[in-house]
């Protein structure tokens, strides 16, 4: 049995002023006499009561009130009765692409992944079968499904990385769908990946878009939880794409303004694509991150799911954005000259020394050059980035954490500058506005830093933009503002298919009833008790 | 809890003393010429009370050979008297700790008495032993006449302290074990004896004693009413919890009444002289009443 609001246990500790309370009222007052032979005369003659039947007859209410608490906190608590035949069946797609070689806390994040699969692994239940596959560029089975946790654990251990560039997409969940999902029942697939695709990258337009959902032409449409149980908390998102184009859409999910968790799907022109979020914060750089959903009522009359997001989260969507030719135009000193392998975000340079004309708005990683900015000797740093100016519109959602900056420029600023943030007393970002002319310096190569491949870099441009093209007033909806309570209808029926935990009703009146049962017989013991005639 | 009560009698106190002489007084009108049949010894003595003319055998003192019998019938015949000998009294009282318990304690009225009877004893040249018993080892002096005895009486009582369980039955038999003559044994106690009040007594009468047992009660004391209440015995440490009626007191008093009535029937009808009296009664008023009873039934 488990139960669906555990922390309901702590009502228990109610019981402790109920047994101090009876402690107190079984206490008897002490008297010191001659002798109690002549009581023992009278109490054997009957013309003297024990307090014995008392004592009793308290201990008896003391139980039933125990009793009493004990099954409305279990009803509170929403018991779970979990049947095998509703089990759902578990795919465990673990990521052995090449970027899994790479170290997180001095272990490669393989180690990493294995250590969680072996965890999950070790809570199968029995008669729940599992599978385990791998992928990079493909997916590979490893395993036939099976509860046998000894198989599953030396398959796990076996797994190599391979050396290929790879990263899930949804080829990758429909190969697995149609070549194992006829063999599982109900199946749920647990993804271990640190979230690098490496070849997914569109090749055609890439900018950066916040989509809204006045926009019409893509958003969020679904929301739905997958399971509610594990700590491996999975969110699948549907976005459609109304759109004649394709998107890439990178999604950040953040928590107090940090990231705690990524994904990504590309979205082709008229169609629509599930994103699937795989909540695992012990495992990646998040690891303090408290992720959490919360349902709350949820069935009530309508049939309805009601799903609330707390506060701080956010979800943001990257895709192709038009303004980002207007933003960062710098005539012919500027133009994109890659994308980074390692991330679908975008990577500007200046390649010319005339960078820092009047005419930019964006400028990054500036040369040598005068004009508004003058621009001094290269100066190693290797330090992080320290945020001066948090609140700023600029810096809003953005994290800068374990970033480090390898070099900058020593910068001779002009009046009128707002140093936004920087890395070992050399302005790392600043931004000055002049004659209803913003502009925005990135003083340092994002190319040598960790910064694109985080999500906090879409976010960062998107604000830059938002921010030059003055539109910080007008701030543009985010795909989806979590912050409000966001209402999916949904049939009972469906709910019951996805979560396969369910609260046992059944069970959960029948506490309910008992407690009430035992209420009822508590009152007729003590209107007996205080009603009885006392010698 | 036992509260410390001053249980110390002075008695030399002029006003004690001015009873004692009181009780003396009508005790030796009393005495007069009624007690000495209760006091003939059952061996032939020299007293003047004429016991029975029996046959000269030699060695028979010439002075009490009867002259005229002889010349009437021809033969020596010699005439014998009943001996004289002093009563032993032996006084036991009771010094359990229920003896000792409430504001007016039962052990001064005890020993006031007590101290009574030994010197009436005493004044009439009865031996008079005194003994204080519990569950524990026991004071004690044996019968013996004169001034000094009590004195010795008085000290003994001075320095009585609360302890032990009230228990007549192991107070009897080590009195009986220790060499107290035979005589009058006077018990002073509560009776509140768990162990039981009759085979001890019967004991006493087996081994010849006449007893008369003095039986102290008192009014209870219970204040503290509640719903409920546990009582703690002061001689056991043991305890029940009872439903603790508003009539508790009265249920003592009654149950008290019930038990005394009790001891009564038991020592009526084994010919044991009953007195009853609580913490209240006069003692000299007391002892009086305990002579004129006595006096009464013989």
């Amino acid at each position: 049995m488990s139960f669906f609001y555990p922390h309901s246990f702590w009502l228990l500790l109610s019981l402790i002023p109920l047994i101090l309370l009876f402690l107190y009222k079984v206490r008897i007052p002490e008297k010191t006499i001659d002798s109690i032979l002549l009581i023992k005369r009278l109490i054997g003659e009957k013309r003297l009561n024990l307090t014995r039947e008392n004592g009793v007859k308290s201990l008896k209410i003391l139980l039933l009130q125990v009793a009493f608490v004990c099954l409305a906190v279990m009803a509170v608590t929403a018991p779970v009765i979990i049947r095998n035949e509703q089990s759902a069946d578990i795919v465990l797609l673990i990521d052995t692409s090449a970027s899994m070689k790479t170290n997180y806390k001095n272990k490669p994040r393989s180690h990493h992944a294995k250590l969680k699969a072996d965890k999950i692994i070790s809570t199968l239940s029995p008669g729940r079968k599992m599978l385990i596959a791998s992928f990079d560029s493909r997916v590979y089975l490893r395993t036939r499904p099976t509860d046998n946790q000894a198989l599953l654990s030396e398959s796990v251990s076996s797994l190599q990385t391979s050396g290929e560039p790879g990263g899930l997409t949804v080829d990758h969940i429909e190969l697995i769908r149609s070549a194992v999902f006829p063999n599982l029942h109900n199946p749920k697939i647990i993804v271990l990946t640190d979230h690098i695709p490496l070849q997914i990258t569109p090749a055609e337009d890439c900018g950066f878009y916040l989509f809204s959902e006045s926009d019409g032409n893509a958003g969020i449409t679904d929301i739905t939880l997958q399971n509610k149980k594990n700590s491996d908390l999975t969110i699948s998102i549907t976005i459609t794409n109304d759109s004649d184009r394709t998107f890439y859409a990178p999604v950040g999910l953040y928590q107090d303004e940090r990231l705690i968790n990524r994904t990504s799907t590309v979205i082709d022109p008229n169609s629509e694509a599930p994103l699937i979020f795989s909540i695992n914060p012990d495992l990646w750089e998040t690891q303090t991150a408290t992720f959490k959903l919360e349902i709350d009522d949820a069935f009530n009359e309508d049939n309805t799911l009601h799903v609330t997001i707390p506060k701080p989260v956010k979800i943001l969507l990257m895709g192709y954005s038009p303004h980002l030719d207007q933003a960062i135009r710098t005539y012919e000193s500027v133009e994109i000259v890659e994308t980074t392998e390692l991330s679908p975000c975008l990577v500007v340079n200046i390649n010319q020394p005339g960078a820092g004309t009047e005419e930019a708005n964006l400028i990054v990683n500036p040369m040598r050059g005068k004009g508004v900015i003058t621009v001094g000797e290269r100066i190693s740093l290797n330090s992080p980035i320290n945020i001066l100016m948090p609140d700023h519109p600029i810096l809003r959602n953005i994290s800068f954490h374990g970033i480090t900056i390898p070099y900058a420029h020593e910068i001779e600023l002009p009046a009128g500058v707002s140093i936004l943030a920087s890395a070992n007393s050399i302005p790392i970002i600043f931004c000055s506005e002049k004659d209803n002319s913003r502009q925005v310096v990135l003083n340092f190569p994002l190319e040598d830093t960790d910064l694109p491949r985080r999500i906090s870099f879409p976010v960062l441009i998107a604000n830059i933009i938002d921010w030059i093209t003055n539109t910080t007033a007008h701030q543009p909806t985010l795909a989806d503002i979590i912050d409000r309570k966001k209402t999916v209808p949904i049939e009972k029926t469906s709910l019951y298919a996805q979560t396969d935990i369910t609260p046992n009703f059944f069970l959960q009146h029948w506490l309910l009833l008992s407690a009430v049962g035992i209420l009822l017989t508590e009152g007729i013991i003590f209107y007996g008790l205080t009603t009885g005639e006392r010698q | 809890m036992m509260t410390a009560m001053n249980i110390n009698v002075d008695f030399y106190d002029p006003v004690f003393l001015e009873k004692l002489r009181n009780v003396h007084i009508v005790a030796k009108k009393l005495f007069h010429g009624r007690l000495r049949g209760k006091r003939r010894s059952m061996k032939k003595g020299s007293s003047i009370e004429f016991a029975e003319f029996r046959s000269y055998s030699p060695g028979d003192d010439f002075r009490f050979i009867d002259w005229n019998i002889m010349a009437r019938l021809k033969k020596v015949m010699i005439r014998s008297f009943w001996d004289e000998e002093n009563i032993s009294v032996n006084i036991l009282v009771d010094t359990s700790k229920s003896m000792h318990f409430g504001s007016n304690p039962r052990i001064i009225f005890a020993k006031k008495v007590s101290a009574c009877l030994a010197s009436v004893a005493l004044a009439n040249h009865d031996s008079v032993g005194l003994g204080t018993f519990s569950d524990k080892p026991v004071s004690m002096i044996l019968a013996h006449t004169g001034t000094n005895q009590l004195n010795q009486c008085f000290t003994l009582l001075q320095n009585i302290q609360p302890e032990g369980d009230t228990n007549i039955d192991l107070a009897i038999r080590r009195t009986l074990n220790t060499g107290y003559e035979k005589g009058i044994l006077i018990i002073i106690s509560d009776m509140l004896d768990t162990h039981g009040f009759q085979p001890p007594l019967i004991y006493a009468l087996a081994h010849g004693f006449e007893v008369h047992l003095i039986h102290i009660g008192a009014h209870p004391e219970i204040t503290h009413y509640s719903p409920a209440l546990r009582l703690r015995d002061s001689e056991t440490g043991g305890y029940m919890d009872i439903n603790c009626p508003d009539t508790l007191n009265q249920l003592l008093i009654d149950e008290q009444n019930r038990y005394s009535e009790e001891i009564e029937k038991f020592c009526h009808s084994r010919k044991i002289p009953y007195f009853y009296a609580d913490t209240e009664t006069q003692f000299d008023v007391f002892v009086l009443q305990y002579f004129k009873t006595l006096f009464r039934t013989n």
